[in-house]
């Protein structure tokens, strides 16, 4: 995996700002983790927005709604993560 | 976590319960029984109930909030995937502010959780400090 800070060269836009372990797992195929960004700003939030919750997604959902899909989505599945 | 941190940004109160025992527990959010029922039944892949349940959410949060919900399921479908395949641990910062949340929700139940080191004693306190600090970096993000 490519660590925290150690994103350089061709890989230096891996991980704009902090790089959760979702993320890194992904990134011996780092096109992976651009895709992984892209699908998850579209989908979802952009990661840039992630760990501010007051941010306006632009979506027609509120961040708590959207929040409350993604946390029974991943209960029903029983992911720890 | 985010849940909880985006009530807290947006001063809305919600029953976190609606995670972990769906349309059982009402979130206290708009729409909220419709979009978990939506959640459930497109993660068990039940035909039917997918197709009443988003005709629920459609009527009670419009098309656009339709689609929106279908593009979160879709993405935590894939992302699940991912954390689990890999066993990846949690975030050592999320582990320590939710390690009382997960507890009573029984998420600590989950088979994942061997992957996350326990949190205990000193850093079970640092983490109970630092979700009393979170109302007040979420401020900060406001501002």
């Amino acid at each position: 995996m490519i660590p925290e800070g150690e994103a350089r060269g061709a890989e230096a836009d891996l991980y704009p700002g902090k790089a959760p372990n979702v993320l890194r797992a992904m990134s011996l195929v780092p096109d992976a983790v651009r895709r992984m960004q892209d699908l998850s700003s579209a989908q979802y939030i952009p990661l840039d927005q992630l760990a501010n919750p007051s941010a306006d997604p632009g979506r027609a959902l509120s961040r708590a709604q959207i929040e409350l899909i993604a946390g029974r989505v991943s209960a029903v599945n029983e992911c720890f993560y | 976590m985010l849940l909880r941190a985006s009530g807290e940004a947006h001063d809305e109160a919600i029953d976190l319960r609606a995670v972990t025992e769906g349309a059982k527990a009402k979130s206290g959010l708009a729409g909220g029984e419709a979009l978990t029922a939506f959640a459930e039944a497109s993660v068990r892949g039940e035909r039917e109930a997918i197709s009443s349940t988003r005709e629920r959410v459609e009527r009670e949060l419009g098309a656009a909030a339709t689609v929106d919900a279908a593009g979160v399921i879709g993405n935590f479908e894939r992302m699940v995937r991912i954390a689990d395949a890999t066993g990846i641990p949690l975030d050592r910062a999320v582990a320590l502010v939710s390690a009382d949340m997960r507890a009573d929700l029984g998420i600590d139940e989950f088979g994942g959780a061997r992957s996350t080191r326990p949190v205990r004693g000193l850093q079970r306190l640092l983490g109970r400090v630092m979700v009393r600090m979170m109302p007040l970096v979420l401020r900060r993000f406001r501002s």
